[in-house]
Parts: C-alpha cells; sequence; structure tokens
C-alpha cells in the first residue's frame, strides 16, 4: 500500500468588490492526478436549523455524503430542496427525527423551509476533498493536501462571474503553504423579509 | 369608559393565559406584537358638504398575540387576539377600546417558495366607545388567497363580508331605524408588497366595499337628501347638537401605499396613505383622505 505524502496547504482570503472580508464562499482544490483524492474520515457534515436560520448558511461536503439536518429549534421545519444536484423534502419534524440525506451528485444544492419561506441555505457538494469555506474574516485554511498539481476555484452564492472564471493552478509541494486571495464581484443580496409585521392594510 | 378598559384588559390577559395553557408542544409558534399609529383623517364625518368634514388626528395603540400552528406539511391555524385602542385629538366621543379574535386556517396548495396559498378566517371584536351610539360587535368572514410571484413582488386577494351591530338604536324620526351603526358589507381587497430588499418594502393596496355607509351632518341638511335614502338615522353629539349620522347603502373604493422599512429584525417602521372615494345612493358622495405613520414591533 502506498504511502500518501501530506504536503502543503493553502491559506484563502477572499473579499468582495468592496474590498470587504467576505463570509460563505467555498474554495475547492481539485487535484489534476485524481489518485491525490483521499476519501475524508468520519465525515460528518451537519446543517443545523436555529433560531429559523440554516446554519451554517453555506456547507460544503464532498460528494457521496450523507448530511444531517437536526432542527435546535423548539418549532418544526419542512426543509426542501429542487436543486438538480439533489431533489428532497424532510416532511415535517422537530428534534433530530429526520434521517441524513446522502448527496450524491457535485453541484449547488439550494435548501428552503416549506414554513418559513425566508429561511434559505445552500450545500455545496464537491467532487474533491480538499475545500474550506471562508469565516467572517474572509480567509480559510485547506490542509493537509498531497503533493502534487491543483485547480483551486471560489463559489459564492452571490458571485456574478461563473466559478470557472475564478480557477488558478497551483503546485502543491513539500512544507510549502500557499496563500491565494480572490475578489469577487457580487450581485447584491436579497433574502426574503423575516419581519412579516405590518405587511397588511389595516382597513 | 375606565371600568370598560379594566374589563377589556382582564379579558385579554384570560384570554393569552388560556391559551397558554391549551398550547404548548413544538407544533406551536406564539407571537406577540406591538403596533402603534399616528394618523389622521381629513373627513371624520364622511361628509359631502364642506360644511359637514371635519378632520382629526388620532393616536392608535394596538397588541395582538397568540398561536401559529402547523397542522400539518401544508396547513397552519393561527389564533390571535388584539387590544387595541384611539384616542382622538379633538372629538374624543371617538375614543374607543377594542377587544377582538380571529381564527385563520391556511393552506400552502405545495412545497416551495411560489406556491400559492388560501386560507380562511372569522374574527370578531368588541367595540366600546366613550360615545355609546358606535358600541357593539364587530364580526367578519374572510377567504384570501395569494402567492409569491417573484422572490421580490407577493400579491394576495381577499373576499371578506364583515357585519357590525349597534347596542344602541335610538329612534329619531318614527318609523325609520335608530340603528346607525348597524352595518353589513361586502368586501373585496387586493395587496401587493414589492421587496426593495429584506428590510425595505412598498405595499399597494385596493379596496372595493359594498355595502352600509355612515355619513354624518353636522348642520341640517338644506336639500333633506338622506331623508330619501337613508336607511336608519340617530343624533351623533359627538360632533355637535345638531349632528345626526345617517346610514346609506354606498360602494367606497380605498387606494392604499405603504412605505415601511425595518429598523431591527423585531420593528419596523412606516408611512402610508389612503384615498378613500364613497358613492352612496342619492348621489352622495365624500372622500377621506388618512395618511398615517406606524411603527409595529415584534416579540
Amino acid at each position: 500500500m502506498a504511502s500518501q505524502v501530506y504536503a502543503g496547504e493553502i491559506r484563502i482570503s477572499i473579499k468582495d468588490g468592496q474590498g470587504q472580508m467576505l463570509e460563505d464562499a467555498v474554495v475547492t482544490a481539485t487535484p489534476l492526478d485524481s489518485k491525490n483524492i483521499i476519501k475524508p474520515k468520519n465525515n460528518k457534515p451537519v446543517v443545523d436549523q436555529v433560531s429559523k436560520e440554516f446554519l451554517p448558511h453555506v456547507v460544503p461536503v464532498y460528494i457521496n455524503s450523507l448530511v444531517s439536518f437536526p432542527n435546535s429549534d423548539n418549532i418544526r421545519h419542512h426543509v426542501y430542496s429542487f436543486s438538480p444536484a439533489k431533489k428532497f423534502e424532510l416532511p415535517l419534524y422537530s428534534g433530530t427525527s429526520a434521517a441524513p440525506v446522502l448527496f450524491d451528485k457535485p453541484g449547488i444544492v439550494t435548501l428552503g423551509c416549506n414554513i418559513h419561506d425566508w429561511m434559505l441555505g445552500y450545500i455545496y457538494v464537491s467532487e474533491t476533498p480538499y475545500f474550506v469555506r471562508s469565516e467572517k474574516d474572509g480567509k480559510g485554511l485547506i490542509r493537509s493536501l498531497p503533493e502534487g498539481e491543483y485547480v483551486v476555484k471560489v463559489w459564492h452564492p452571490q458571485m456574478i462571474d461563473t466559478e470557472d472564471s475564478t480557477a488558478r493552478r497551483i503546485a502543491i509541494s513539500d512544507a510549502v503553504a500557499a496563500n491565494l486571495e480572490w475578489q469577487l464581484s457580487l450581485k447584491p443580496a436579497f433574502k426574503l423579509p423575516r419581519n412579516a409585521v405590518g405587511k397588511g392594510f389595516g382597513y | 369608559m375606565l371600568s370598560k378598559c379594566t374589563r377589556l384588559i382582564t379579558l385579554s390577559f384570560a384570554y393569552v393565559y388560556l391559551s397558554t395553557c391549551m398550547i404548548g408542544d413544538a407544533s406551536a409558534e406564539g407571537f406577540l406584537n406591538l403596533d402603534a399609529k399616528l394618523k389622521y383623517d381629513n373627513n371624520l364625518t364622511n361628509a359631502e358638504h364642506s360644511s359637514d368634514i371635519v378632520g382629526d388626528s388620532l393616536v392608535v395603540a394596538a397588541v395582538n398575540g397568540g398561536y401559529y400552528i402547523q397542522l400539518n406539511d401544508f396547513d397552519s391555524l393561527r389564533i390571535q387576539g388584539e387590544l387595541s385602542g384611539e384616542a382622538y385629538n379633538t372629538f374624543h366621543g371617538l375614543d374607543n377600546v377594542s377587544l377582538g379574535a380571529n381564527l385563520s386556517l391556511k393552506r400552502k396548495w405545495g412545497l416551495g417558495l411560489y406556491k400559492p396559498w388560501s386560507a380562511l378566517s372569522v374574527s370578531a371584536a368588541r367595540l366600546d366607545y366613550s360615545n355609546s351610539l358606535r358600541d357593539g360587535w364587530l364580526y367578519q368572514a374572510q377567504i384570501s388567497a395569494g402567492k409569491r410571484i417573484t422572490e421580490r413582488w407577493d400579491i394576495w386577494a381577499d373576499i371578506a363580508l364583515q357585519k357590525r351591530t349597534a347596542d344602541n338604536a335610538p329612534e329619531v324620526d318614527p318609523g325609520v331605524s335608530g340603528a346607525v351603526f348597524d352595518l353589513i358589507n361586502r368586501i373585496f381587497k387586493l395587496d401587493a408588497v414589492y421587496a426593495f430588499n429584506d428590510k425595505t418594502f412598498l405595499t399597494l393596496g385596493y379596496q372595493l366595499r359594498y355595502g352600509d355607509v355612515v355619513s354624518t351632518t353636522i348642520h341640517e341638511s338644506p336639500t333633506h337628501v338622506f331623508d330619501l335614502v337613508t336607511t336608519a338615522v340617530a343624533l351623533d353629539p359627538i360632533f355637535g347638537p345638531e349632528a345626526e349620522a345617517y346610514r346609506i347603502t354606498g360602494t367606497t373604493q380605498i387606494f392604499g401605499a405603504r412605505i415601511s422599512t425595518a429598523l431591527s429584525t423585531n420593528s419596523v417602521l412606516g408611512f402610508e396613505y389612503q384615498r378613500h372615494i364613497t358613492h352612496g345612493n342619492g348621489n352622495i358622495n365624500y372622500y377621506n383622505s388618512t395618511p398615517t405613520l406606524t411603527f409595529s414591533y415584534g416579540f
């Protein structure tokens, strides 16, 4: 059995068009040599529902992952997706009663709740196990990359350009940390109003 | 008036307490909202002639709360109680307190953001005024349907039957009913909301009401046109010693627009303007304009 050499890591930094650090961008590093794809262990991604929001808002997962959807609210949710990468529905439930969902196609899965229309979340199903989601400070770290060449791309729910347009080719070699930065042009953020107070006319 | 208010407040607390005892599992979601309004009505008397037209400003305060219960994947029930009060700047006889309850059953016809919904609701409210002429009950049955058209546009329509009963019906003219505030109206409403972003909305509304309207003359009508078309008449001392309120049949169209913006996740500030155009029997036409500043807080 050939031993894998874990050589390096990629430090990423994502900014929006105004130069502000950007959260919830997914950066993937796809090795050109498929032998460098090592299936992750103890991979149990979770999309929680807290205060009637999906948490985290964006969750990258490796293809064929089983994702759990616990409901931490004290009310019931009805989670669904119509996305081609995964169509599914978790009928009304509370707590942890919903069975995990298998995400077996790569792509973007948009999540909604049929009870609370403003709830919006994304699962990025990646063909590579090497990915990271940018934190509030716009930064992230992809660790334990085997030595080799990679194509690194960025995706964000609001990005105007395509994911492919962000592609960069990078060589990872022994004990070297690569630093990569992107500045993304974004569509204006729009989220369905959560506050229905005063919605109608009081005729 | 104060004892009436005390009774109403006691009743509202009892309602909230009983509701809390009855519903407490994970399927029920409680809500509580406070509303405050500063409003001006330029034609309180619903009068046609300038000599009869009076305007006044008023402050409205309301608290509503209840439970939203998801019955199954697509059906929900909303139980709501509301206590509200209006205080007028000049015409204190119109000051009032109301306590009401609303029950609404809603169905969403499928899965997803853009699926239509429909709802059936019934409500009842007790109306208590400083001047007892307007005291009574207000009942309404309503069918509603709506649909989100795009991410930013949401529309809905309502058809309602509204009945108001008056406690007092002092007869002024022999043979003519004094129950001026016994009213029945059929209502059609259409509303659309455009979200500029997740905080700022524009609401456009249209309402068509057909049924009974009440118009008050402060001075005796020289044409006596009301005598020919009125279905009820009563003295209306709020507006003066000679003032008389007439119930006539009419059609009212209401055009409204409101801009509102969320100040926080809990509060919304808004400004709305409504124009009421009423055509009554006997060619009695009158108009109202009501600008309103609104503030809502949801817990």
